[in-house]
């Protein structure tokens, strides 16, 4: 009996200690790699659909956060978004929406007009991250498809019927419909807060 | 003084882990596709052998033999851990060229078996000793190996490009070429071994 108490009690220890030190490493290392992150996978995909937009400020240094809901534990759930700007006044915000394809992580990064010819229209869209089917989902990132949506106006939801489905992959082109839909949602939502 | 030397440089030659010991061959087949990801791999895996060597010999008295594995795992898994999460945040583009094998270090022989055989009967200093030797082993193999892979399969060294106009057999880089490079070196370290042992 003594000997299954020591056990217990060792074992316990040992896994409490552990959860306690990765607790505290995972405080300590989750500013750090998110913005690893987001200057290794998002700056890129921001200057993409940024392109040719002249903007001269930093969208990646002026990101802004906005909060989109909360998870099970009540605490918010937020994304970045940034902004493009020209002589002080937002031209474009970029936003990104990670939703669920055929695999989930399929996130995109939407560019939405807010001055000049472009105002109230999508400018490009990005692919972030895609993890679809190869040689099908994965497709969504070539040019030919995401193209389509540059220059569609925000006014209303884009319908999953009204556009060039990727072939073979309904499923994603729905997917990506739903993350543009959801963007100019939350742009909306928070226009002020992100033309400021 | 002479004893923790002498268990710090058994890793490098007498026990040199992929070859000597064949130990760990998963990561060493799967990740030694260009010297820099060997050397990475080999880096995380001395950090998590030393400080794993180090703590199971630290608490080597207090645990009962009949959990003593599960004990040696729960250590080696936070720091695996902890690599984890340090290599995202400091080394982004290694931690996503070495993918799975990060977290997968947890399953390397090398580590647990050093915690069995080593570091769960000897003192700290000779288990860190041990530790930093046979990691250092290590890296130099992964390193070495990717490095003939990276020469021979891409032409390149480190990344940077060694000779124009050569066209790189491919074959080395994928993964049939891990198991004919492995074993070549195999070959060349067991032939030099058979010569050290017949001149003695």
């Amino acid at each position: 009996m003594r000997k299954i108490i020591r056990m217990v009690v060792v074992l316990t220890l040992i896994t409490g200690l552990s959860g306690m030190t990765l607790a505290y490493v995972d405080k300590f290392t989750a500013k750090p790699i998110e913005d690893t992150k987001i200057k290794l996978v998002k700056a890129p995909a921001v200057q993409e659909v940024f392109e040719g937009l002249g903007a001269d400020n930093d969208p990646i240094a002026d990101r802004k956060k906005v909060v989109v809901g909360k998870d099970s534990h009540n605490r918010d759930i937020s994304i970045f978004a940034f902004p493009a700007k020209k002589g002080g006044q937002v031209i474009a915000v970029a936003l990104e929406t990670i939703v669920t394809g055929y695999n989930p992580g399929l996130g995109v990064m939407t560019a939405i007009g807010t001055a000049g010819k472009d105002k109230g229209k999508i400018i490009r869209i990005g692919i972030t991250s895609n993890a679809e089917t190869p040689g099908k989902g994965s497709r969504a990132s070539e040019p030919g498809f995401k193209g389509q949506f540059s220059g569609r106006p925000t006014g209303e939801a884009i319908s999953p019927t009204g556009i060039d489905a990727l072939s073979g992959a309904t499923v994603t082109s729905r997917a990506v419909v739903e993350a543009i839909n959801e963007a100019v949602k939350i742009f909306k939502a928070n226009q002020d807060k992100l033309m400021s | 003084m002479a004893k923790v030397v002498k268990e710090f440089t058994k890793g490098f030659w007498e026990q040199l882990p992929p070859f000597k010991l064949v130990l760990g061959l998963c990561p060493t087949l799967a990740v030694t596709t260009s010297a820099e990801n060997g050397a990475g791999m080999g880096v995380a895996t001395t950090f998590v052998l030393v400080c794993s060597n180090i703590i199971v010999s630290l608490i080597r008295k207090v645990i009962p033999n009949e959990v003593r594995i599960a004990s040696f795992i729960v250590v080696i898994a936070s720091f695996v851990v902890i690599t984890e999460l340090m290599m995202q945040a400091y080394a982004y583009p290694l931690y996503q060229s070495l993918g799975i094998f990060i977290p997968l270090i947890v399953v390397n022989c090398i580590i647990l078996g050093r915690a069995e055989a080593f570091a769960s009967k000897r003192g700290v200093l000779d288990s860190a000793a041990d530790g930093l030797g046979i990691g250092i082993g290590y890296t130099i193999a992964l390193t070495v190996l990717g490095a003939i892979r990276e020469i021979i399969g891409s032409g390149k060294i480190f990344g940077h490009v060694l000779f124009g106009g050569f066209m790189p057999l491919r074959f080395l880089i994928e993964p049939p070429g891990a198991f004919v490079a492995l074993g070549s070196m195999l070959a060349i370290i067991n032939f030099i071994s058979a010569r050290q042992k017949s001149r003695r």
